[in-house]
């Protein structure tokens, strides 16, 4: 094959393999609906390229197959390269901003609150455990 | 430090994680020692701290790799020397809700979280809306079994504790939208930088297969097969091939975002990155867009070897109507094809319009 004809074979399949993926993404999503996701962690984890091989494997597997975790990972990749997190600075405050922040916070405990994640490499919490809403309480006792 | 033993025979694989565990000990033992002299008021137990560990063993050693046998103590070990402990220390803490923990959190990270979360939001309510959600996420609002169920409890120290937030404000973000709008796209609000990434256009070749015709039926049987060919070409590769096929077609990753993915030295993909590059006698030491877009070459025309050899050896077509295929494939929707179903291996079956 010359050359000229293999650049214009390979962008041919460039494009076929360009539309083909898109085209099967959003038919994939409704036909296979993965109720497991990757939690923070994992994606982290695997965003900052901690993960050993082994581990790494059922991530892969599911980003292969999941596209809102693969578009999440995607997200974090490209924010991260826009990101400059160099210039934050480190606040020098009392604590009392932080102790009157934790009794806003342990005020809120009340209001109902979903948990949206599904932890992939995690057992969930058994179901038959009451779930309360937590009465609210100064941080202190909380320990 | 590490009992490299053999591992024993004839046991139970958790009675075989609680041996590889306790003899990880005394190396948990200084790891915690360290943490609690650097964070004396943080009130976590060398308990509490060890079952986090165990947490984080059980997760990523155990539960990511089920059918494996257990974990030895030496892979336990390299895997606590690589977990970010005093970040995993912090947010142990800051899960039983101790206020110095909170302290030391809210002085490191607040910034952080504000302008990341600023930085997604685009600034506004929205960015302050986000900012609270985390905070309430992170604190936990919902007790099971009369533990609040905190966000830090999720954290094992795998990644950093900042990469982990960033996921944490991102995921929040995304909810505050979706809660805002029926359909969020994420474009919308995120940058896309100023690289203007080469999209893949409808090849020249095919826009020059002009107004061709042909009867549907034959129509939809050379389509069905292409489509099987190119599915059975992609479900071929390897799964990291795969992936970063899609980070780059359907997420709209630049090259030099692959690129800093397969650059960071301890990802598992730069790893698989470097033998495919190794074999093909392209050593990347420092992974740059032009390396990558050579791998995706490399993937295109692996694609394209397997696509010729499906519609030739599984469907039987010869060469001119694996040209008509990918024409098709390629084709406008309002474009005509017209086909010569007599056509041999050695004539054309496009033919230019009248």
């Amino acid at each position: 094959m010359t050359g000229e004809k293999a650049k214009k074979e390979t962008e041919t399949i460039r494009y076929l393999v360009d539309q083909r993926l898109k085209a099967r993404v959003p038919a994939e999503s409704l036909a296979e609906p993965l109720d497991v996701h990757l939690d923070e962690d994992a994606m982290c984890a695997f965003v900052e390229g901690r993960l050993e091989e082994a581990e790494s494997l059922p991530v892969i597997s599911h980003l292969v197959a999941c596209a809102p975790c693969r578009y999440t990972t995607a997200q974090l990749i490209r924010l991260e390269s826009q990101f400059d997190s160099g210039n934050e600075s480190i606040a020098d405050e009392s604590p009392e901003p932080v102790r009157s922040l934790l009794e806003r916070l342990a005020a809120r405990a009340s209001l109902s609150f979903e948990e949206d994640a599904v932890f992939a490499y995690q057992s969930p919490e058994p179901d038959d455990k009451p779930v309360t809403e937590e009465t609210p309480k100064k941080p202190e006792e909380s320990k | 430090m590490i009992d490299n033993r053999t591992r024993p025979v004839n046991k139970s694989p958790d009675a075989e994680l609680i041996e590889s565990l306790a003899a990880c000990a005394t190396q948990l033992d200084e790891i915690y020692a360290d943490c609690a002299a650097t964070y004396s008021d943080f009130d976590l137990s060398a308990a509490d701290f060890r079952e986090a560990v165990t947490r984080a063993v059980n997760k990523y050693l155990v539960g990511s790799a089920p059918g494996k046998s257990s974990p030895s103590a030496q892979e336990i070990g390299r895997f606590v020397a690589e977990l970010q402990v005093r970040d995993l220390y912090l947010a142990l803490a800051c899960a039983r809700g101790n206020e110095p923990a909170w302290w030391e959190f809210d002085r490191k990270h607040r910034s952080f979280i504000e302008s990341w979360a600023r930085h997604l939001a685009r600034g506004g309510t929205d960015a302050d809306e986000a900012i609270d959600a985390v905070y309430v996420e992170l604190f936990g609002t919902k007790t099971v079994g009369g533990v609040r169920q905190s966000k830090f409890r999720t954290y094992t120290g795998r990644g950093t504790l900042r990469g982990w937030l960033r996921t944490v404000i991102l995921h929040a973000v995304v909810d505050l939208y979706r809660g805002q709008h029926d359909e969020i796209s994420l474009d919308d609000w995120c940058a896309s930088g100023d690289e203007t990434r080469e999209r893949p256009a409808r090849p020249g070749a095919m826009q020059g297969t002009e107004e061709l015709m042909m009867t549907s039926v034959v129509r939809e049987r050379y389509r069905a097969a292409t489509m099987a060919a190119l599915d059975q070409s992609l479900a071929a590769l390897d799964e990291h091939e795969t992936l970063l096929l899609l980070y780059y077609h359907v997420e709209g990753l630049k090259l030099r975002e692959i690129a800093r993915i397969v650059e960071e030295p301890r990802s598992p993909i730069r790893r698989w990155f470097q033998r495919q590059s190794k074999r093909s006698s392209d050593p990347p030491s420092r992974v740059h867009e032009s390396t990558v877009m050579r791998w995706l070459e490399r993937v295109y025309r692996k694609v394209s070897h397997r696509f010729h050899a499906e519609l030739s050896d599984k469907h039987g077509l010869n060469a001119a109507e694996i040209e008509l295929c990918k024409a098709i494939a390629a084709e406008d929707p309002e474009q005509n094809v017209r086909l010569n179903p007599r056509a041999t291996e050695n004539e054309s079956v496009i033919e230019g319009s009248s």
